[in-house]
């Protein structure tokens, strides 16, 4: 870490240290929904998020949760139908600790978090179309299943609803496995009920 | 009971070579699915300890493509009354 960044995150220490009111949010279940990008095939799916949002210290949280990925379509157009089955799949179950990095008067909150990621999923993809002597096309896939162990790291703005004992949030998190950073790219709109 | 729309994909493999039993050939098949079918659902619910939480088991199953039923799903619900009216 260089100076300025140890230098940034003390102002915003400072800057944040005394803007935290006291609210009943120790438990906090999150919904929400939002787009995804599986940047290892390059494809586009829908994702639906539930967590449940623990409060551990003044700006800390341990957020436990459970996550379903579809893939919808390709970003490569393909006149084919054939050619454009690939498709991917997962279910992450998420451990992260949530560190409150910045809080306006407002109630507008940025927030850092990381934690393991355990996918449960597959992808399918197209490996070949070969023509014989009569054109017809052979299409091979390419299958893999998926039980793996990886890393989520989220960035999240909170921020205040009309209602009282909701908070609206949005997300964007990145999802690495096997070294390839992000495999799943995803942006998330929720909504809090505060429960406790 | 009501329309249902399915996102979503399979893959599986299978032997090709129906001639030669003993050297089988295995291909592997991917699907994706983006379509239309019928849901239908059965439900139980009971009333728990608090009054604001209720149980709920179901039974539902999916059909499509003239299949019935393609998956059969059991799910266990709790139900939370959120707002006092």
């Amino acid at each position: 870490m260089n100076k300025t960044s140890i230098l940034t995150f003390a102002l915003l220490f400072i800057l944040g240290s005394n803007s935290f009111a006291q609210q009943n949010d120790k438990l906090t279940y999150f919904v929400g929904v939002g787009p995804v990008i599986d940047g290892n095939i390059g494809l586009w799916g829908i994702n639906f998020n539930n967590e449940l949002s623990f409060k551990v210290g003044k700006r800390t949280s341990f957020n436990p949760s459970l996550t379903f990925y579809h893939s919808i379509n390709s970003f490569d157009k393909f006149d084919d139908p054939n050619l454009n089955q690939d498709n991917s799949s997962g279910i992450f179950t998420n451990a992260t600790f949530r560190y409150h990095l910045l809080q306006t008067k407002k109630d507008f909150r940025i927030s850092l978090a990381v934690g393991p990621s355990f996918q449960l999923g597959g992808e399918n993809t197209l490996s070949s179309a070969n023509f014989n002597q009569d054109g017809v096309p052979d299409y091979r896939y390419q299958i893999e299943k998926f039980k793996r162990l990886g890393v989520t790291q989220q960035i999240l703005f909170d921020w205040a609803s009309s209602k009282e004992n909701r908070v609206n949030s949005a997300m964007i998190s990145m999802t690495s496995f096997e070294g390839y950073w992000p495999w799943y790219l995803m942006a998330t709109y929720r909504i809090g009920f505060k429960l406790k | 009971m009501g329309p249902s729309l399915q996102l979503g994909g399979d893959a599986y493999a299978t032997n090709i070579d129906f001639f030669n039993p003993d050297e089988p050939n295995f291909v592997y098949f991917g699907n994706k699915y983006q379509r239309v079918g019928l849901m239908t659902e059965l439900e139980a619910e009971w009333k728990s300890k608090n009054p604001n939480i209720r149980n709920a088991a179901s039974i539902s199953a999916y059909g499509t493509d003239f299949y019935f039923p393609w998956f059969i799903n059991a799910t266990y619900k709790v139900r939370f009354n959120l707002w006092k009216n």
